[in-house]
């Protein structure tokens, strides 16, 4: 039961939380408004739905003290593994819980015993069937790219994923990007209907093993394209390539992940794109939304030996402390960066950064429990009102178009790449905009 | 898979079920095993647990009212099905779990109200507005709470109207049972009460006024301990701070930091013993030029400074931990200084620097860096909790509330119970001598209380955390230090006459108010408690103090938790 050794191995941490609620706000909130930092707890309202309930739970399993029951499936289903918590848990405790590891092992001991949520089993069905959990036709995948060339073999693989490839709202921005890239001197390789689930969503529902056969396939096909480079325009993605794949042990030193943020930017610092003001929109001031899987779930997970010690008669220390995730290295600059050189200020939300509101995409809830990801996009939404912005940007496309469904006006929210599309320039287009 | 205690546990009754959900929607009930789960988790300040960390007795059902009508209905309902009640705020440390197996536990969690009232420096808050939340408002009008020894996300109103509530920056901010105002009460019979002014109609501003003023009645000194029905609101007092705003927070997790603010400064006085920190106490105290005054032992300042558990430890051990954290400079004060001028600030700040060298204390060097780091831990009381990170597991000892003539007194105290099992080879976590936190109360008597750390996952670690525990009320009653502060519980009556008729007076409010004692807890006086059985548990001392007594208190509590 790999599941099952893997909460093994994590109850001693799980047994270590105190109970303090500290997984369930931010660390210094501003107001009490937004003082939250867990939508699952802001649904659930029983302990159980916070980080803490959920370990409680999970020990609970483990020493026999509870069963399955309907309520602990729908409880945890409405959590988005946003990891907000153990953000907010390290501030005092540090390596000793570390709840996200332990949510991510207590999923895996649900789906080894064959509890795993219906909804659950239905994504994963999709995601095996299609490649996508959205349960769209591989023949429809790279519809957005009809007319561009690929490469068969290049340094760069592009990745779209799964939200942007089949939201046809997005996919002339999708192309004015692509080819401003290509146009810029970088050929490009794309996996076109061939690419498939990077494993991310399986990983978070707890179906670990199936999330590294999608992982191990994947890398192959990078292997394959020759590429050393990949591009993609997916948060979850990244996600997964740099802080999940390390964790099933998948070595990809010879591969360089890159958000599309972070690679335009790194064009438009070296001349070959630049971003011209963003003279189509109206407004110049925006709030940017930290999305979770790219910005704290970003941080690279470092192989190492995460073990504890004991020592001075109790005290819990890592044997690898330089090691430690605290969040601290996610993809927040590189989106903002872009922003400002498009002549846009970004105004920060009152939880930004490693501190960001999940708005309720992710982690299979918005399939599993609509309700619980409408409240935390309306209460991310909420957030708007405390800045004098009421434009949300998000450079996530799943965020942008979950935030969108649920915005009431005069809220408004906007996919980073159609603000991107209208702006980007081939090279160098003035010294005026590479000064910037 | 059967539950492990599955036969021990009581039913909703198909009735009651009804009736709760009637009053509060099926949503907000409940009685599945996975969700009680979370309330029967034996932890946090205050708490050792037993092999694993269920409380032997689960609560049979949680509800989650919204209203104080929806609290009073669910509480006459509980009278109408013969079942106890236990009020649940944000369920951190000692009243977290219910303590009879007919309890429902009232979760408090939706009645989060939170008004300012910034110019009568008060807030009315409900019974999960939680200290973080209370502070950022009260901040954004130059205003601050008092946060007790239970870290930024306790309810300040469960603090306020049950359990004592002392906290650090007590030289300021008073202490919640003093910073209560106006009340609004449900009574263990379902009734809903309101007192002070608030009685009145008059707003929320006084604890006395022309409705009752019963404040010493409800929660005397130690506090109702979730036995006397269920406060859904209070007015509680805020205090003058010298900047207003949202504070900043500067670095990453876990080190975050907060500049100080302008006429701020933030000292820590190192002294030579114990004798010379008492005499520059009585000095600092009778100038008023403090803001706060603490005293934490230096290897929980050393938990602070460091962002975890395995840099505390290699520093530790290679001696290169910042001078506020080395064992050597124990007889220590962080020192707050908030003015609200230049002249002021000046004034102050030579007035405290003059005071610690007349007494032979110097300061410590600090980056700045360390020094932020420390103010903000400081000003969101993140210290507290911080503490639990060595091993996860503390408890803490009797409390010292007396003249600072104790101070030397009650380290030696906190040494004489901890050395032994907190050096090298014992069964507590390494620590310092003593681990006294200290205090002052609004300038005026000191507050001592010794943090125990043991390793929960380890029985004879719990075992000595209890021997400390209860050994602490022991060396209490054969060589008093001052005044008892943590007299919770049965223990106040074994205490006895040192604390006055307190608890016989407390008995007949709880018995008076709640005579099928439904409102169960086990931190609040036993009620209905015949004069003879009164008069007879104090002369039990000395067999609760003797050393076989000990032990074996000790090692059921190892086993079992309490």
């Amino acid at each position: 039961m790999p599941g099952g050794d893997l909460l093994a191995e994590r109850l001693a941490a799980t047994d270590r939380c105190t109970r303090c609620s500290q997984c369930k706000f931010v660390p210094v909130p501003k107001s009490r408004a937004h003082m939250s930092a867990c939508p699952s707890i802001d649904f659930v309202e029983y302990h159980a739905g916070s980080a803490s309930g959920q370990l409680i739970m999970a020990s609970g399993i483990a020493h026999g003290e509870i069963d399955y029951t309907p309520e602990l499936l729908d409880t945890i289903s409405a959590c988005t593994m946003c990891g907000a918590c153990d953000t907010a848990c390290k501030v005092n405790f540090a390596e000793i819980v570390e709840p996200l590891e332990g949510l991510y092992a207590f999923r895996a001991r649900i789906v080894a015993d064959g509890q795993s949520p219906k909804r659950h089993r239905e994504i994963m069905e999709k995601i095996g069937e299609t490649g996508s959990s959205q349960g769209v036709a591989r023949s429809e995948r790279a519809k957005w790219a009809t007319g561009l060339t690929f490469s068969t073999r290049a340094d760069v693989l592009l990745h779209v994923g799964s939200v942007l490839s089949y939201d046809a709202s997005k996919h002339q921005s999708l192309r004015t990007i692509v080819e401003a890239v290509q146009q810029a001197g970088v050929p490009l390789a794309y996996l076109g209907q061939h690419e498939g689930s990077c494993g991310m969503l399986a990983w978070d529902l707890g179906y670990h093993e199936q999330a590294r056969t999608l992982a191990n396939a994947f890398v192959r096909q990078v292997r394959q394209s020759g590429a050393k480079t990949v591009v993609t325009f997916s948060s979850s993605a990244i996600s997964a390539y740099r802080s999940i794949y390390p964790r099933m042990d998948i070595d990809t030193s010879d591969i360089r992940f890159l958000h599309f943020t972070e690679y335009l930017l790194e064009m438009a610092e070296t001349g070959r794109l630049s971003l011209k003001t963003a003279s189509d929109h109206a407004w110049r001031k925006v709030a940017f939304h930290d999305t979770c899987k790219l910005g704290r779930l970003t941080e690279p997970y470092q192989r190492a030996d995460y073990s504890l010690t004991k020592e001075m008669g109790g005290i819990y220390a890592s044997r690898s402390p330089e090691a430690l995730n605290f969040s601290r290295n996610g993809i927040y600059e590189a989106p903002r960066a872009l922003l400002r050189q498009m002549d846009i200020e970004v105004e920060e939300l009152e939880r930004n950064r490693e501190f960001s509101y999940c708005c309720g995409a992710q982690g299979g809830v918005k399939e599993t429990r609509p309700a619980a990801a409408k409240m935390a996009a309306r209460n991310r939404l909420d957030e708007l009102k405390e800045t004098e912005s009421q434009v949300m940007v998000s450079a996530c496309g799943n965020c942008a178009h979950h935030l969108d469904k649920h915005a009431r006006a005069p809220a408004t929210v906007v996919d980073l790449i159609d603000i991107l599309a209208p702006s980007i320039v081939v090279g160098a287009a003035n010294a005026a905009v590479r000064e910037r | 898979m059967a539950r492990k205690n599955a036969k021990h546990r009581m039913v909703l009754s198909p009735q009651a079920r009804t009736e709760l959900e009637t009053i509060l929607g099926a949503r907000y009930v409940t009685d599945d095993p996975a969700l009680l789960s979370g309330y029967a988790w034996n932890t946090g300040v205050g708490k050792i647990p037993g092999g694993d960390k269920f409380a032997p007795i689960w609560p049979i059902a949680v509800v989650l009212p919204a209203t104080t009508e929806e609290v009073a209905a669910v509480i006459k309902c509980c009278k109408r099905h013969g079942l106890s009640f236990r009020p649940h705020s944000t369920g951190y440390g000692s009243m977290g779990c219910v303590t009879s197996p007919d309890s429902i536990c009232i979760d408090l969690r939706r009645m989060n109200h939170l008004e300012i009232l910034p110019e009568d420096r008060m807030a009315v808050i409900g019974p999960y507005a939680t200290a973080n939340q209370l502070q950022a408002e009260a901040h954004k009008h130059g205003l601050a709470c008092h946060v007790v020894g239970a870290g930024p996300s306790h309810s300040p109103l469960a603090s306020a109207t049950s359990l004592i509530g002392v906290g650090i920056t007590s030289q300021f901010t008073s202490a919640n049972m003093r910073n209560m105002l106006a009340w609004e009460w449900v009574t263990p019979e379902g009734e809903i009460i309101r007192g002070g002014s608030a009685a009145s109609g008059m707003g929320w501003y006084a604890s006395d006024g022309p409705g009752p003023g019963t404040r010493g009645l409800l929660r005397g000194f130690f506090g109702g301990g979730g036995g006397i029905g269920v406060f859904t609101r209070i007015g509680i007092k805020l205090f003058p701070i010298n900047h207003k705003g949202k504070m900043e927070t500067l670095g990453q997790v876990p080190q975050l930091r907060s500049p100080l603010p302008p006429n701020t400064a933030l000292l820590h006085a190192i002294f030579p013993s114990y004798d010379a920190q008492r005499s520059a106490t009585f000095d600092l105290l009778q100038d008023d030029v403090c803001t706060v005054l603490l005293r934490m032992p230096p290897n929980h300042v050393g938990w602070t400074l460091t962002e975890s558990n395995a840099e505390f430890v290699r520093r530790t051990r290679d001696g290169t931990l910042p001078e506020p954290a080395r064992p050597e400079n124990s007889a220590n004060w962080t020192i707050l200084i908030a003015s609200r001028s230049a002249a002021e600030h000046r004034w102050r700040h030579d007035t405290v620097r003059e005071i610690v060298a007349h007494h032979g204390g110097r300061f410590a060097e600090m980056t700045t860096e360390e020094e932020g780091v420390l103010y903000h831990n400081l000003a969101t009381s993140q210290y507290v909790p911080r503490v639990l990170r060595a091993s996860g597991g503390i408890t803490t000892s009797f409390g010292v509330l007396d003249s600072f003539h104790f101070l030397p007194k009650a380290v030696e105290m906190g040494e004489m119970m901890l050395a032994e099992d907190t050096a090298p080879g014992g069964d507590l976590c390494e620590g310092s001598p003593d681990e006294q936190w200290i205090w002052p109360h609004e300038g005026r008597y000191m507050w001592a209380e010794n943090i125990i750390h043991f390793d929960a996952t380890n029985e004879a670690s719990r075992a000595a955390g209890a021997r400390a525990l209860i050994g602490h009320f022991a060396a209490q009653w054969k060589d008093p230090v001052g005044m008892t502060g943590l007299l919770v519980g049965p223990i106040q009556d074994v205490t006895g006459p040192r604390i006055g008729k307190a608890p016989a007076f407390a008995r007949k409010v709880k018995t008076y108010f709640d005579k099928d004692d439904r409102s169960k807890t086990k931190e609040y006086v036993i009620p209905n408690m015949p004069p003879v059985v009164e008069k007879i548990l104090p002369a039990l001392r000395p067999v609760l103090s003797s050393a076989p007594v000990l032990h074996i208190l000790s090692k059921l509590v190892g086993k079992n938790g309490i």
